[in-house]
């Protein structure tokens, strides 16, 4: 871009010009000792940089956590990973320009210091030969300084511009995060890492240099959820924050039209949900930005669940609840990429896939290894259920998902599979979705019995607050009980209430219990 | 006398250059319109 090699070439050479000028009459000993006053300067200024907390852009950083968290009050308190990173990004972004000045502040002192002492001695030499060799290290010294004055610019270009290059390669068009960081790449990162500046400062081995100083200055202790403290490198953690903050908010725009998008539309997220929970620091980040959020109900269940989890998780839980959402996804786009990202479809394939024993032992230890997946399976399984009442036209098998979650417990989840298996053979022998017939589920009575033997397999996990309930069916299992109540809706329904439900129920416990 | 000509000179496309990268420059990031986030969240 004309503009940044205008400047660029104009700050190269006017920088350099002025080093020559200031150097004409001065001794070959001053100009050497006052370029050896650049680097010194800047270890003092680095040294300096490393001691003080100076957090310059604390406001500035303030406002925008808080303007994308939808105005929840981020404290200390509250949220002290959220408010930490925030703190701990502005104090890096305030050393590195407390750096850049504090260098500049100390060369210009070095410099005067230098030539009062040279002054003083009266010893300059003057012979036009000399003279040019002093305005040549003139010249190397303004250079030089101009170079590692970039520092502000090193860490601009280091955090931002491997974000933009993702942005660029992974191009969803519908996309605001996308559009702007393209934009913002295009008319800006772009034509300034491609400028003469940037070229000479990185060619020159500064840049290099400056890399190294700037991960060095932004590696900060912070506090987090848990009360554990973290070291965190801020340069990593923003280009990773955006860099895996861009395909969520793609991948939340296609929730929020789940109709309109595939599961491969949102495949970025298995990685970079797996990202997310590898580290602590920023499984706490993320958890606590989603819990301070207004933004993030979709009007999917599943992924509400999610949500819901995280705002009322354990601290301790978050890496586990991103890597199983991370496993989640990951069985499901490889198995079809091709279905609709609505629960309904997602059940569906779910359910369809699940006598894949390899795809259900993968689905089944992704939901176990969690909370938010047990809660999942609990929503995942009732849906699957629902479906087959409403296939079957009885409205539901009427399972109580509340009994369902007391009596089996989180540490059964991946049993659940089981249960599924036998919706998805049911669904076969009754001739597939959208040709059940009441007919053929009476035909087929000993498969919903089956079905709802299954449950049967957490026999013994009842809660005395189901007295009353078993007193009814006190000579059934649970499982039985659940089949009952199912059956006997079933047939309750199918004769069109000719028969009561007592009278339904009467006549399966007998089936079941002869 | 010659050498206050140079001087003339120099200063002049100095204040040139300058003068233009300023207009330049402020006209690039005046025109910079960054896409609007209506409707996406």
């Amino acid at each position: 871009m004309f503009v940044y090699q205008l400047v660029s070439i104009e700050l190269i050479v006017g920088v350099v010009l002025i080093g020559v000028l200031a150097s004409r009459g001065k001794s070959i000993a001053e100009r050497v000792v006052s370029l050896i006053c650049v680097p010194l300067s800047f270890i003092v200024a680095f040294i300096l940089a490393k001691l003080i907390n100076v957090s310059m852009l604390g406001g500035v950083v303030d406002k925008f956590i808080s303007s994308i968290n939808g105005g929840a009050d981020v404290t200390e308190e509250t949220y002290p990973t959220l408010y930490g990173i925030s703190k701990a990004a502005a104090v890096s972004i305030g050393k590195h320009i407390l750096l850049t000045v504090t260098f500049l502040l100390l060369l210009c002192v070095f410099s005067i210091i230098v030539h009062l002492i040279f002054k003083s001695q009266e010893n300059r030499e003057s012979s036009t030969g000399k003279n040019a060799v002093c305005c040549v290290i003139g010249g190397v010294k303004y250079f030089l300084a101009l170079m590692l004055s970039l520092l502000p610019l090193t860490m601009l270009l280091r955090v931002a511009k491997p974000v933009a290059d993702y942005a660029r390669q992974n191009q969803p068009k519908d996309t605001y995060a996308y559009e702007l960081s393209e934009y913002i790449d295009d008319k800006i990162l772009d034509p300034l890492e491609n400028s003469v500046l940037a070229k000479v400062n990185k060619y020159s081995g500064v840049g290099f240099l400056l890399d190294t100083v700037s991960d060095s200055i932004s590696t900060q202790n912070v506090t987090l959820t848990d009360k554990s403290t973290a070291k965190v490198n801020i340069n990593d953690f923003l280009r990773r924050l955006v860099d895996d903050g861009l395909p969520v908010v793609s991948a939340y725009e296609c929730f929020k039209h789940p109709t309109q998008h595939l599961l491969g539309d949102v495949s970025d997220l298995p990685r970079v949900m797996k990202d997310i929970s590898s580290d602590k620091a920023m499984s706490c980040f993320v958890a606590e930005l989603i819990a301070s959020s207004s933004v993030g109900k979709t009007d999917d269940p599943i992924v509400d669940k999610f949500i819901s989890a995280i705002k009322s998780g354990d601290p301790s839980t978050y890496s586990k609840t991103f890597e199983t959402m991370g496993k989640v996804f990951e069985t499901l786009i490889e198995k079809d990429p091709s279905v609709l990202l609505s629960s309904e479809d997602v059940v569906d394939l779910l359910i369809k896939s699940m006598k894949d024993k390899e795809f259900s032992e993968k689905i089944s230890e992704a939901l176990a290894s969690s909370d938010v997946g047990s809660e999942i399976a609990y929503e995942i399984t009732s849906k699957a259920l629902d479906s087959v009442g409403d296939t079957i036209g009885v409205g539901g098998l009427n399972i109580n998902m509340e009994l369902f979650k007391q009596l089996f417990g989180e540490e059964n989840v991946a049993k659940y599979a089981e249960i599924l298996i036998k919706v998805s053979e049911l669904i076969d022998e009754l001739g597939g979705m959208g040709n059940i017939t009441p007919d053929k589920v009476i035909s087929k009575f000993d498969k919903v019995g089956a079905l709802l033997d299954a449950l049967a397999v957490f026999e013994g996990k009842a809660d005395t607050s189901f007295e009353a309930l078993t007193a009814i069916a006190k000579d059934a299992s649970y499982a039985k009980y659940f089949a009952f109540i199912g059956a006997a809706e079933i047939i309750a329904r199918y004769e069109n209430n000719t028969s009561s439900f007592e009278q339904s129920f009467a006549m399966i416990r007998d089936h079941f219990t002869k | 006398m010659k050498n206050k000509l140079w001087v003339l000179i120099a200063v002049v496309a100095l204040v040139a250059v300058v003068s233009l990268t300023v207009v330049l420059s402020l006209s690039y990031f005046k025109g910079l319109s960054f896409p609007s986030a209506a409707g996406h969240f």
